[in-house]
């Protein structure tokens, strides 16, 4: 739509039909009076063209004179159309408060997001932005997003950083967690316990007490050094002595270091019977599949029946759905893959090596990658079957078992 | 009567004064085939889809072709669009 066209939609113009053999005479009248006539056609003896609302009232006097019939064909353009609305005020009035609707229900929030959060519950974050204003059906204009977000910082302590970022209706709360520090001087005791179970070959203790000593089996999760520290037992039986009415002996907590090395086992066990089973594909296989509407299925193809003494299935769904809407009905495809079973007869020394390499597998897959393997052997068990020949492998090695466990206060 | 047109020719000539203005000629501008443009015409005698017949000084200019539209018509000028096949000056 050019320039030009727009502007005559905003005057608005008539479409006229002029019947008659002598329109040319009517035009050039028209023309004469200064009335601008575009478009102007002719198909057999009509003639069509466009005129502006004041060329066409000036036209009726001259189509009675030229003894031509004028008929309005289609009127278009702003004017008309503003005329249409004043008759149909309903409508109007419904267009009108659709856009305020639009408006007024946007400048609400509806979603409240929570992002960032790890160890912080999200509703604690929604609680606590809910009583601050933050929730569903809150006024996007009343809300002081700095001042919620600073509050949100305040209220819970784990949170370095909270930004509020309001796209559309959604409300994004972003959460920055604090990195707990645990380097020197930050509060917080604890304990070194074992992480795994082992023999302790070699302990030392930076702060904290040793509560186990070289050649000590452990368990995982023992204290190896403990964080509380207390008086040696002579001094303890003195101060009681000396400060009887205290109740209980003071004592200091620190936060335990130290390096504990210990030997660990590592343990895998491998089985293996003298008759192997295997199966292989063979090829042949067998397609069959239905359409399941709800719980009914109807076959479109083959009856879903396993015709094969050993297959493996392979099945592909294809449901319908239209954004989160799932429709009821799915395309099942089925396809068995029929299988053979071989028997294979292994030698001792064959099933032997199976049985060993499962089990070396098994130990290895328990080590933590850096580790000083001080040992690895393996031994052969003894079943009453014949049949069956069990391997143990054993890996042994020495490595670092403490770890720290922050200690739980009362006070 | 002769001698007065003669007479402006001439004159047009002399000066290289535009000739439309002082002969009352129509100029026709031609957009390719497909868009013709009249100024100085003396009113439309006939026209249809297929030919449009234009009242010009001392005669008529015959326009045939096919989709044959008056764009825009003004006492002075004239535009119209369509495939144009042929052009006859009728004195």
């Amino acid at each position: 739509m050019s320039i030009i066209n727009l502007w005559y939609y905003m005057n608005g113009y008539i479409i006229i039909s002029i019947r008659g053999s002598r329109s040319e005479r009517l035009i050039n009248l028209a023309i004469n009076q200064g009335i601008i006539l575009r478009d102007i056609r002719r198909f057999d003896n009509i003639a069509y063209m466009k005129v502006d609302i004041e060329g066409f009232k000036k036209l009726r006097p001259l189509a009675r004179r030229t003894r031509c019939r004028v008929k309005i064909e289609k009127k278009a353009g702003i004017p008309f159309f503003i005329y249409r609305l004043t008759v149909r005020r309903g409508f109007v009035a419904g267009a009108v408060l659709f856009i305020f609707l639009l408006y007024l229900l946007s400048s609400f929030v509806w979603f409240v997001e929570i992002v960032g959060t790890e160890d912080i519950e999200p509703r604690q974050v929604s609680e606590i932005s809910r009583e601050l204003g933050l929730k569903p059906g809150a006024f996007k204009n009343t809300l002081n997003l700095e001042k919620i977000s600073n509050e949100i910082v305040l209220r819970i302590s784990d949170i370095s950083w909270a930004g509020i970022e309001i796209t559309g209706t959604r409300a994004k709360v972003e959460i920055v967690e604090k990195v707990k520090g645990e380097g020197p001087g930050e509060k917080g005791y604890s304990h070194i316990i074992a992480s795994k179970e082992g023999l302790i070959t070699d302990i030392m203790v930076i702060s904290g007490m040793a509560e186990a000593a070289a050649g000590d089996t452990v368990t995982a999760g023992q204290v190896l050094i403990s964080g509380i520290l207390r008086p040696d037992p002579p001094e303890f039986e003195a101060e009681e002595e000396m400060a009887p009415d205290e109740g209980s002996v003071r004592k200091d907590y620190v936060r335990a270091r130290g390096t504990v090395k210990a030997r660990v086992w590592y343990e895998g066990l491998g089985v293996s019977t003298l008759q192997v089973k295997k199966y292989e594909p063979t090829g042949n296989y067998y397609t069959s599949s239905y359409i399941k509407i709800g719980d009914k299925e109807i076959f479109t193809e083959g009856d879903g029946q396993n015709p094969f003494d050993y297959a493996r299935l392979n099945q592909s769904k294809r449901t319908l759905r239209w954004r989160n809407f799932k429709l009821p009905v799915e395309v099942v495809h089925l396809q068995y893959n029929e299988l053979s079973l071989l028997q294979k007869e292994l030698t001792p020394e064959e099933a032997l090596e199976k049985a060993a390499l499962q089990a070396e597998e098994e130990a290895r897959r328990q080590l933590s990658s850096p580790v000083e393997i001080l040992e690895e052997y393996k031994e052969i068990l003894d079943t009453e079957d014949e049949q069956l020949i069990e391997v143990r492998y054993v890996i042994e090695t020495i490595e670092e078992i403490g770890k720290e466990k922050p200690m739980v206060l009362d006070n | 009567m002769n001698f007065k047109k003669n007479f402006r020719s001439s004159l047009a000539d002399a000066f290289e004064l535009p000739k439309e203005i002082l002969l009352d000629l129509p100029r026709v501008t031609l957009v390719g085939n497909v868009q013709m443009y009249v100024q100085n015409h003396k009113g439309v005698v006939e026209y249809s889809d297929n030919v449009i017949r234009v009242s010009i000084s001392g005669g008529e200019l015959i326009i045939k072709g096919e989709d044959l539209t008056i764009k825009n018509i003004y006492s002075e000028e004239i535009f119209i669009n369509g495939l144009i096949n042929h052009l006859e000056y009728a004195v």
